[in-house]
């Protein structure tokens, strides 16, 4: 059983196409990121997945159960934290809590305190008059209190600040200790970088690449010194990308081992210097949707 | 279930309480003065002829003031109230992002759709119970037979009617998600349903067509007089039924609503001065006015839009119905008619007074001053007044906001006296320009002077509510005072307190302008401005 499993996701608004035909597994106990810039698809997937919006045609099915027939039950095994996070801004933090554990039907009490204190979350002040940032912390223990077998995050981490925020991730490696799963949609990359096992680029209504978060840091970049200026063309060697050349200094993304980048280049120039180090995903982000556009 | 529409109902508590009160207040006021009331000419009057001015067989002609403050008042306000409730329920909740939160819950969307029916139900049977317990406490302390008087009945039927109408938003804001969309057509079927229930059965031509306009079902019968019709109870009552179901159904089949609301960011990107003063993207940037008047738009079409066609087709209708009204301007007191916001209905001008200037023109003004500065509240409440202040000064920003509001009520008021004068025309009836230029000048300087109270109030406070209860409390304390020291002349000297006393008394459509009244209206409104600019700018910012 997939923790979420999307076949072939269409959805339309009016003649505009949103999602192209969306294929998505996540696996039961990881942490699965989303990435993918403003309308890309990201929040319409997982809207889909909330069934807050129906799918055009494909299908949608969280923890083996059908996203929209079976939706009562998909939803109290869920938690979910929306992008732009809405609560009622007369209700104190706790109330809002209690209010929607009594609409849930269960909550664990001892993990809400157990929360609050390692975010820092102040539930005795009306949500109304609360910061983004601590509304936001209300927003993450609604989405963890009653234990989710899957927590959908839509932007977690908007507002929190950096001592909140590794708080948060460490929660988030718990709960997938836990057995349980976290999809994570994000602009943070460093965020996704730092805690997920796999992720997921979307572009334009299309997923253009699902990858483990290991394969795509073994991508570097390096860099070449050679002993005069060097022919683009003796550098197109397998497993580079993005060559760029400036006098006798050669910069490029390279995916595979350096052995045989260094044995073809230094059979046409002398190599007087080289460096190489792992590319963060920002750069490999970046570079995705260099190549698509 | 309990839990959500006990969690939809608390909030709107503070205004079940101002409803009831407000029109219990009243009420008791009417039936205190009432006491003062010379009814030698009511008690000649013929009993059927009583009976139609609401006085049921047996009572006390005080009787009477149930007709005015519950029968009409607490009707229009139960059935605005339930408006507000229908459209906030689903539509509202909506747009406002909480609704995903509850339907991220393992709970059906036919669930939470048929409690917040429930919400809306129990609000109006509050309502409906509060208003009867009113009519009974009212007459207590006062020697008073209420006979006939059918109270119980006169608030089922106001309640079903008031359901009735807030099903009409509630199922339009379930289908759609649009809360301007069902606030605004529930609306038109309240006011254009009570004028066309009063207007269509004078003319013989056009009496039939009443029984097709839900506001008849309920004012026709004439519950507090002759009791509970059942068949037109039970169109009330079926008719939000299949209202409620068709938008339960329409709710769970469809998409909820993808639009955000607007980012801060696309607000500031609207506002900031480029350096040529052409947006990017748009075209011309749109200035801080046209962005407040803009969020108006829907508002101004349908005020706009009623004031047209009643304008337009009171006028051939008058000259349709003048022997009729003629009539009954002979047979009953003048009083009756004043207390409706009407004079002389036997003469042109005083029949478009009572149908659009006596309550509906100046509601339409009103609700458009009154939302622009309950929108400065709720810019405030709800954090965006911090990044608009980034770009500009609080005192523009007032400024904008007051600007906003002389540009609709200055335009609604010169819509509704281009379309009298066009109905007039049509109707050949005999009203000079001049008149009703003064009509309306007098109509936009009432909506000016209820609008600034209301910004000084957005001001003061920072909340929508506040600026909301503050102009609607202004306008219907003040339209009662005047309704009540008309039907008693001891307390005549009184009505200079109310705003409603210098826009109607001088009869401005019947006599032109009487500048006097006009520029103290207008003056009141320069005052309550320039109190709000520095209350505005020295106090801290609520959020």
């Amino acid at each position: 059983m997939k923790a979420i499993e999307t076949s072939n996701l269409v959805k339309r608004f009016g003649h505009f196409t949103a999602l192209k035909g969306i294929d998505l597994e996540v696996r039961v106990g990881e942490i699965f990121g989303f990435l993918g810039p403003n309308g890309a698809g990201k929040s319409t997937t997982i809207r889909i997945l909330l069934d807050e919006i129906r799918a055009t045609s494909g299908s949608a099915a969280i923890l083996g159960l059908d996203s929209r027939r079976d939706a009562v039950a998909v939803h109290a095994q869920l938690g979910y934290l929306p992008s732009d996070l809405a609560l009622y801004p007369k209700l104190t933090g706790r109330e809002t809590l209690r209010f929607l554990a009594k609409l849930r039907g269960k909550a664990d009490w001892q993990l809400v305190d157990d929360l609050a204190n390692r975010l820092d979350a102040n539930l005795d002040k009306r949500v109304g008059e609360l910061s983004s940032g601590n509304r936001q912390k209300v927003g993450l223990i609604a989405c963890l209190m009653h234990r989710p077998e899957l927590a959908i995050m839509d932007e977690p981490n908007a507002g929190l600040d950096p001592l909140v925020q590794h708080e948060f991730h460490t929660l988030l490696k718990e709960v997938a200790a836990d057995g349980r799963t976290v999809f994570l949609s994000s602009h943070t990359l460093s965020e996704v970088q730092r805690v997920a096992d796999r992720v997921a680029i979307i572009r334009r209504g299309e997923l253009v690449a699902v990858e483990n978060v290991a394969d795509l840091r073994s991508m570097r970049q390096v860099e070449l010194v050679l002993d005069r200026t060097p022919d683009i063309a003796d550098l197109n060697v397998r497993g580079a990308h993005d060559v760029v050349v400036q006098d006798n200094r050669a910069t490029m993304n390279f995916d595979g081992d350096l052995g045989p980048l260094l044995t073809a280049v230094g059979s046409h120039y002398q190599i007087v210097d080289v460096s190489a180090h792992d590319a963060d995903l920002e750069d490999v982000f970046l570079q995705f949707y260099e190549e698509q556009r | 279930m309990t839990t959500l529409w006990l969690r939809d109902l608390r909030p709107r508590i503070v205004g079940i309480v101002a409803v009831v009160t407000s029109i219990f207040v009243f009420t008791l006021i009417a039936m205190w003065m009432s006491q003062s009331m010379d009814k030698s000419i009511y008690e000649a009057l013929p009993e059927a002829m009583l009976t139609m001015t609401g006085v049921p067989s047996g009572a006390s002609i005080e009787v009477m003031a149930y007709s005015q403050m519950i029968a009409f008042l607490g009707a229009l306000t139960a059935a605005g109230y339930a408006v507000a409730v229908g459209t906030g329920v689903v539509a509202g909740q909506e747009r406002a992002r909480l609704l995903q939160v509850t339907l991220a819950q393992p709970l059906s969307r036919s669930r939470v759709a048929a409690t917040k029916a429930v919400t809306l139900v129990v609000v109006v049977a509050i309502i409906s119970a509060g208003l009867w317990a009113t009519s009974l406490l009212a007459a207590a302390p006062f020697d008073i037979r209420l006979g006939d008087s059918h109270l119980v009945a006169l608030a089922v039927a106001l309640g079903a009617n008031a359901l009735f109408c807030g099903a009409v938003a509630f199922a339009i804001g379930a289908a759609t998600g649009n809360p301007s969309l069902a606030g605004n057509v529930a609306s038109i079927v309240v006011v254009v349903g009570w004028l066309l229930a009063g207007l269509l059965p004078s003319w013989s031509k056009t009496a039939d067509f009443v029984d097709y306009i839900p506001w008849s079902w309920y004012s026709k019968p004439q519950v507090l007089v002759n009791g509970l019709d059942g068949g037109r109870l039970a169109l009330l009552l079926g008719g939000s039924a299949v209202l409620i179901a068709v938008g339960i159904a329409c709710f769970v089949r469809r998409d909820l609503t993808t639009i955000a609301p607007r980012s801060l960011a696309d607000r500031l990107a609207a506002l900031m001065p480029t350096r040529s003063g052409v947006s990017r993207k748009n075209g011309r940037t749109p200035s801080l006015l046209g962005l407040t008047l803009s969020r108006r738009g829907g508002l101004l079409v349908t005020v706009a839009s009623i004031m047209s066609g009643m304008g337009i087709l009171l006028g051939p209708m008058y000259e349709q119905m003048a022997p009729q009204v003629a009539s009954l301007s002979t047979t009953m007191p003048k009083e009756i008619f004043e207390m409706w916001g009407a004079g002389d209905m036997s003469t042109p001008a005083g029949f478009y007074w009572g149908e659009m200037f006596g309550l509906l023109g100046p509601a339409a003004v009103i609700a458009l001053g009154v939302a622009v500065a309950a929108g400065m509240g709720a810019d405030e409440q709800e954090r965006r007044l911090r990044s608009v202040l980034a770009v500009t000064t609080r005192a523009r920003l007032a400024a904008v906001h007051v600007g906003a509001q002389v540009a609709l009520v200055v335009g609604a008021a010169a819509v509704t006296g281009l379309a009298l004068w066009c109905g007039a025309a049509l109707g050949k009836l005999d009203l000079p320009a001049g008149n009703i230029l003064g009509a309306s000048v007098h109509l936009a300087a009432l909506g000016l002077f209820v609008s600034a109270t209301a910004l000084l109030a957005a001001a003061v406070a920072g909340s929508s509510s506040a600026a909301t209860w503050t102009g609607v409390g202004v306008a219907v304390i003040g339209y009662g005072i005047d309704v009540a020291v008309k039907m008693v002349s001891k307390y005549a000297d009184w009505g200079v307190v109310s705003p409603f006393h210098w826009y109607g008394s001088s009869q401005p459509l019947a006599n032109g302008a009487d500048w006097a009244h006009v520029a103290v209206l207008v003056a009141g409104a320069v005052a309550f401005w320039a109190a709000a600019f520095p209350l505005f700018q020295r106090r801290d910012l609520t959020a």
